[in-house]
């Protein structure tokens, strides 16, 4: 098995991260490669599209964030006014998990680096 | 195609006339052929993501055929289609509504990508070349632009249900892209 199966298992066996991962108290150039993979410096970015229902949108964003529908809700418009919206900032195994769950429904989302 | 049912495992709808042959013949044009680019990142200049974003394209595809698979099952159910007193029904067990919606979508965008990927404008020209004398040539173009709107239709209709204040006598009307 692969370096990136193995990770992406990892993240669908890990949906909760644990604390010592959500520590923002790090400095990202002294991290091993291991270390960044742990470090919150990825954006999950929803990019606008002309074919994606308002209402499909707002209801995925519930689905994979588990958000009420006034987040979501915020969130798919900030996506049909700017052209995108930062999702949510994670560690690269939990950007990829959630860009994973967003493709699966079709929508355009990406990871990007801070 | 409207809610009569709504509980904590399943929702029932009733078909509009001729509505269960529509959605089956919707949902029996997936896959569309079309091409599922697959981006992982939008500035990776360097590569870094390519394997990630490699495995994700295989994982998405595998995801893809998976849906297939159970699809075939599913129109071929008499638990998930069936028919009473005079009128045609949908069934759905809350654990396959999701799976539905990536259908209908997956259906949604495909016919979107087919038609070259139209903005708000261009669709609107699409819809007036429709509207008039058709071109033989644009036949193809019409049935996926109908395609497009159908499974917009019925996926607006399954999340409007979903919402907890959606009673089963509420009407459902929902708009295009």
């Amino acid at each position: 098995m692969n370096k990136v199966k193995l990770r992406v298992e990892m993240i669908q066996n890990h949906h909760h991260v644990s604390d010592q991962w959500t520590n923002p108290s790090v400095d990202s150039d002294t991290l091993t490669l291991e270390e960044k993979e742990h470090a919150p410096g990825y954006l999950v970015i929803c990019w606008d599209d002309p074919v994606n229902l308002m209402n499909y949108v707002t209801h995925v964003f519930q689905k994979v964030f588990g958000w009420d529908r006034k987040k979501a809700e915020k969130h798919m418009m900030e996506v049909h006014n700017n052209g995108k919206s930062v999702l949510t900032r994670e560690t690269l195994e939990r950007a990829e998990h959630y860009v994973h769950q967003l493709q699966k429904y079709r929508l355009m989302a990406t990871l990007e680096k801070e | 195609m409207e809610l009569v049912e709504k509980t904590d495992e399943r929702i029932v709808f009733r078909f509009h006339p001729n509505g269960k042959e529509q959605l089956t013949s919707i949902l029996n044009c997936f896959p569309l052929p079309s091409r599922w680019e697959v981006t992982l990142s939008k500035n990776d200049s360097e590569g870094e993501f390519e394997e990630d974003r490699k495995f994700l394209e295989e994982t998405l595809d595998t995801e893809r055929q998976s849906l297939q698979s159970s699809l075939d099952v599913f129109l071929s159910s008499p638990v998930s289609f069936y028919d009473e007193d005079g009128d045609s029904f949908l069934r759905l067990g809350l654990d396959r509504v999701e799976w539905l919606l990536q259908i209908l979508n997956d259906i949604r965008i495909s016919a979107w990508q087919l038609l070259g990927s139209p903005g708000p404008e261009e669709k609107e020209e699409l819809e007036k070349l429709i509207q008039e004398k058709m071109p033989e040539e644009s036949m193809r173009h019409a049935q996926l632009f109908l395609l497009l709107e159908l499974a917009g239709y019925y996926q607006s209709v399954i999340i409007e249900s979903l919402d907890p204040d959606v009673t089963p006598d509420q009407n459902h009307d929902e708009q295009g892209f």
